[in-house]
């Protein structure tokens, strides 16, 4: 049991998780590279300690800093965040090792997921619908490569195992470019991940992304808290999110959900996760689980009214949970909005200072920020610089209360993607619900061109 | 900007230990460099980098219509491709137009630095890993 945790990250999601450490009662550590010595949340923690220069080679993404602070500093339990190490099986090792609390599921279901043919194994013998192509590694000669391709039916899609969140994959749709394909693909995955594994699946033309959030505890119990709709992406980064996914029969999602919370108790999961599926014709298939939480979790608290972060924090200090299947009600409907800094037509970033920053409010909206005026946004880490959120009992009112939201929020000094989102508010097909993960991109393609 | 306020720039600069001057103002950037003594200014309006200098000063004054290359965004400036490979430029090297001369990084994107025109490297401004800012001179060019 813990009392004092370190924040092994920085921005909106250190904020967040100091917020809910608070709420507990849990001391909190942050730690901070020199870049961001000046951010209001390091001045608002118990305690915060510099572990390094900007890059966060340096800062944090080093574990040796990161054990030492944790030391120092008297916290008994690690928070990862989500990107950096939060899906890192060793770190979550070493922390244990040192005999320490890593908030998030053990390093074997880590490294497990982090496998993607491990992975869709784990899945598949949990009765997990996954797209068609084996759950085994692809084998060496051409000719049962062919004849695998040849059994899914073209276009497949190639991806490698160490791969995730769109990156190390590509299309295939015709034999002719199988094993050209298969050769760049393997290259690409040797160098980029360390590991030259791939594996062969169907590709999907329109699929909608569709995921299934879990929380569970370390003695055997688990459920699943709805699910949300991403499809709106621009190179496999999620820009608006929404819970629940609109136009889906809640029968199936609950079918599916069931089945992810079974996956979980199978696997021996603890804390909270996310099912990432895609979701074509009606049906479900099981792409990556992401073992830590997620930027978008926010729209699920609006939604079921749990505080994800908190649950996280008590099912790490080892509490049984309390809330039961039955207990996990959905309500209304939420949107987030991830406000980047980047340009909004060029998506070229925009660091810099901020000279001028208002937030909106009032009913149903929330903001997830660690942004005031005066804060300089680095160049070191990634754009986003706050979620708009906003809840309403029906999407149309989400929607509504996300157009009068990001009318009041004022930024100045540096360009957002603001105009973006409230174009995206203007579009039927968003408007209408369903669109699929290239919608964005064919949006913007059409933008472009007129 | 008024010819008053570029005046009192001027003065401000002659009297200061300074070299160089930038002042962006919505989309009117000056700029004042002194060279042997003298303070030599450069005005564009408008997307105003990178731009060769306009030699608004008697002739004479300036050696040399000498082009600057600037930092197109906030970032950091990375002179090398990789760590521990030889950089992309060197004083003295002579480049072609559309040459990659460094990098800038900012929020995990890479984005070249190009000499608009071409010629000889006849200063490195900014060393790499440092945090440059928009509009900030990287390279002289002659």
């Amino acid at each position: 049991m813990f009392d004092k945790v370190l924040i092994a990250n920085r921005g909106e999601i250190a904020l967040r998780i100091q917020r809910a450490c608070h709420g507990l009662g849990i001391q909190t550590v942050v730690v901070h590279s020199e870049a961001d010595r000046h951010a209001q949340y390091v001045q608002s923690a118990d305690q915060a300690l510099c572990i390094g220069p900007a890059s966060p080679g340096q800062s944090y993404l080093n574990q040796t800093a990161l054990l030492f602070a944790a030391k120092v500093s008297g916290a008994q339990a690690i928070h990862p965040g989500y990107g950096f190490l939060s899906e890192n099986a060793g770190f979550a090792e070493r922390i244990e090792n040192a005999g320490l609390t890593f908030i998030g599921p053990g390093a074997a279901c880590i490294r497990t997921m982090g496998d993607k043919v491990a992975a869709k194994r784990a899945m598949r013998e949990a009765g997990v619908p996954c797209v068609p192509g084996p759950d085994s590694v692809m084998p060496t000669d051409d000719a049962s490569i062919l004849a695998i391709a040849r059994e899914i039916g073209y276009p497949v899609i190639v991806k490698a195992a160490g791969g995730g969140g769109g990156r190390g994959m590509r299309v295939v749709k015709e034999e002719g470019e199988l094993l050209d394909a298969i050769a760049l693909t393997r290259e690409e995955a040797r160098l980029a991940f360390g590991n030259p594994e791939l594996y062969i699946e169907k590709f999907l033309g329109h699929p909608r992304h569709v995921e299934i959030q879990v929380l569970c505890d370390a003695h055997g119990h688990a459920i699943w808290l709805g699910c949300r709709d991403c499809s709106l992406q621009r190179r496999h980064q999620k820009v608006l999110e929404e819970a629940p996914a609109p136009g889906i029969d809640p029968e199936l999602i609950a079918r599916v959900g069931e089945r992810c919370a079974a996956a979980c108790r199978q696997i021996g999961y603890r804390g909270v996760g996310t099912f990432e599926f895609l979701y074509e014709d009606g049906a479900f298939f099981f792409i990556e689980m992401n073992t830590r939480l997620q930027v978008e979790h926010p729209v699920t608290e609006m939604t079921t009214g749990i505080d994800i972060v908190q649950q996280q924090l008590r099912m790490a200090r080892g509490e049984v949970l309390e809330l039961r299947q039955q207990d996990v009600q959905l309500n209304g409907h939420s949107l987030e909005c991830r406000i980047n800094a980047e340009d909004p037509i060029t998506f070229m970033p925009t660091p810099g200072l901020i000279q001028r920053w208002e937030v909106p409010g009032g009913f149903g909206v929330r903001v997830d920020s660690h942004v005031t005026t005066g804060y300089r946004v680095p160049p070191y880490y990634d754009s986003m610089v706050a979620k708009v959120i906003t809840h309403g009992a029906t999407r149309d009112e989400a929607m509504a209360r996300m157009r009068l939201a990001l009318s009041e929020l004022v930024v100045e000094g540096i360009s957002t993607n603001v105009p973006l989102h409230r174009d995206i508010l203007d579009d039927p097909a968003f408007c209408a619900g369903g669109v699929d993960i290239h919608h964005l991109e064919r949006w913007l393609q059409q933008r472009s061109t007129t | 900007m008024d010819s008053e306020r570029i005046k009192g720039l001027i003065d401000l600069l002659a009297e200061s230990d300074l070299l160089e001057l930038s002042l962006t103002e919505g989309d009117s950037t000056i700029r004042l460099f002194k060279q042997a003594g003298k303070v030599v200014t450069t005005e564009s309006t408008a997307e105003p980098w990178p731009t060769p200098t306009a030699d608004l000063s008697k002739p004479g004054t300036l050696a040399m219509a000498a082009t600057e290359i600037r930092a197109s965004l906030y970032g950091v400036l990375h002179l090398t491709p990789a760590a521990g490979e030889a950089p992309f430029v060197a004083v003295g090297d002579q480049v072609e137009p559309g040459q990659t001369l460094a990098v800038l990084e900012a929020m995990k994107m890479f984005h070249p630095v190009k000499a608009k025109i071409g010629g000889r490297v006849t200063a490195i401004l900014a060393h790499s890993g440092d945090e440059v800012e928009a509009g900030q001179s990287l390279f002289r060019l002659d």
